[in-house]
């Protein structure tokens, strides 16, 4: 496959015409050729906007309470297929760097301890609510295991993080892949907040924060997140960890800041 | 600092506002079901009604309109704003859905003169949807003018590839024409779509 095939075949591959064989030798080049890139790339522009041409139709009246109903009630199924499909690789590849280990007996208490934790919660608040927060729990358990696997497979970083003058026993680590933006925060110490408050992680590059998700901790003061950041996680200034109305969080951080580091250039 | 490398992607279409949607991605990973709330309404007819044309069964297709909001919900770091529009990611994992789909059932055979004219018939669609913007509207309206455009026979082929499926041997067999005919209908419809669309001043570099 060159330059020339590709160009000849461009127009077939973004509507799909292509075998999956000829699609991947055609995918091969290109990922190494910057001008099939940008040749390819209008024609995903155009072929893309097919999608919009199709004729308008309203959809159906109770479509909408539907989806918003398995979203609040999403069976437990695609969680345990999830984690079937995390845990054999997590056993497989644990094995290949000492990073791994570690990072994984430190997170594997904290998964026990982060769904208890959930469960208390699950005493003190609505039924709809609930359901939200233990569903986004047990995710992030996975999205966590998830990712210190692809951390160990890349190198794995880490860096320390602070407590404030609000939580100064208060610590954690922020393990991330190199140049990616996964990473799991994992923090201690931290002191129980007032019914109705969580922890929110912020990703802070030049003037923009990103939330990261919330965090819960145990009685021992123990949570963790999964993040997965806009950009590579090296490239941001810093995170940060502020009290925060639960469970949707700030759009922006108002409470008082518990945890801190700086991540670029550490 | 430097910006992040931008990646290469086939997933971007139109010009998006990233803060808008790695907004809504924030609140969608806090929990706020009001931001999903937010991304339906904006969306859902432009979903529904891809996933409508492509399986032509509207159950399957409340399926599989509900099953991109819900992988949205459960997944919203599978959406990257660097990489494009919202909008565009969830057309682009509604009709990857549709079209697996699809291809697990039977076909469904048509009249191919329904298939032509299709598009053309139901190209002056015009409702409006008060969830849709107005320059979604337009966007929409002027690809429809354009599809409208090309020649029938190119249209058909690049039709039932890209939303039946269909690979060029397969549409080369169904037509019941040479092959190097059916590449030769689809790479002179894509090369009119881009000439009609950037006509339109959607696509810059035809």
């Amino acid at each position: 496959m060159d330059c020339s095939d590709t160009e000849e075949l461009r127009d077939l591959l973004v509507v799909g015409a292509l075998p999956p064989d000829v699609t991947e030798d055609v995918r091969s080049h290109v990922e190494s050729c910057p001008a099939c890139q940008e040749s390819l790339r209008n024609a995903w522009e155009a072929a893309q906007l097919l999608r919009l041409g199709v004729p308008a139709l309203d959809p159906p009246a109770g479509l909408h309470d539907r989806v918003m109903g398995a979203v609040l009630g999403a069976t437990n199924r695609s969680i345990e297929t999830r984690a079937a499909a995390v845990t054999p690789r997590t056993a497989i590849r644990a094995s290949r760097r000492t990073f791994a280990w570690v990072a994984l007996a430190a997170l594997i208490p904290l998964l026990l301890t982060g769904w208890l934790a959930v469960q208390v919660l699950t005493l003190q608040q609505q039924l709809q609510t609930t359901e939200v927060a233990m569903q986004r729990s047990r995710e992030q358990a996975y999205d966590a295991a998830d990712i210190m696997v692809r951390a160990m497979e890349a190198g794995g970083a880490v860096v320390p993080i602070q407590g404030t003058a609000a939580a100064p026993s208060a610590g954690g680590t922020l393990y991330y892949v190199p140049n990616a933006p996964e990473a799991v925060l994992v923090a201690n110490g931290l002191p129980t907040l007032q019914q109705g408050q969580g922890y929110q992680v912020w990703l802070t590059r030049g003037e923009t924060r990103t939330s990261a998700g919330m965090m819960y901790p145990n009685d021992n003061g123990e949570c963790f997140v999964a993040i997965r950041s806009p950009m590579s996680v090296d490239q941001l200034d810093s995170v940060d960890v502020t009290s925060e109305p639960a469970p949707g969080g700030s759009p922006q951080p108002q409470g008082q800041k518990y945890l801190w580091s700086r991540v670029a250039g550490t | 600092m430097d910006p992040a490398p931008r990646r290469y992607t086939y997933e971007g279409w139109m010009p998006a506002d990233p803060s808008a949607d790695r907004e809504c991605i924030a609140r969608l990973r806090a929990g706020d079901t009001s931001a999903l709330d937010e991304v339906y309404h904006r969306h859902v007819r432009q979903v529904y009604s891809l996933v409508n044309r492509i399986l032509r069964d509207g159950s399957l297709a409340e399926d599989v309109t509900q099953d991109v909001f819900l992988k949205l919900w459960n997944q919203p770091g599978s959406y990257d704003p660097d990489r494009g529009g919202l909008g565009s990611w969830l057309l682009s994992v509604a009709h990857n859905r549709a079209i697996d789909l699809l291809r697990q059932r039977p076909r469904r055979e048509e009249p191919l003169e329904t298939e032509i004219r299709a598009p053309l018939d139901r190209a002056d669609d015009r409702s409006r949807d008060p969830g849709q913007s107005a320059e979604q509207q337009a966007l929409a309206e002027a690809v429809r003018r354009a599809l409208a455009r090309i020649p029938p026979l190119q249209r058909q082929a690049i039709e039932m590839a890209f939303f039946e499926g269909k690979t060029h041997v397969e549409i080369s067999g169904e037509l019941g024409e040479p092959l190097g005919t059916a590449k030769t209908r689809i790479r002179l419809g894509m090369q009119k779509l881009r000439a009609l669309l950037e006509a339109e001043g959607i696509v810059t570099d035809a």
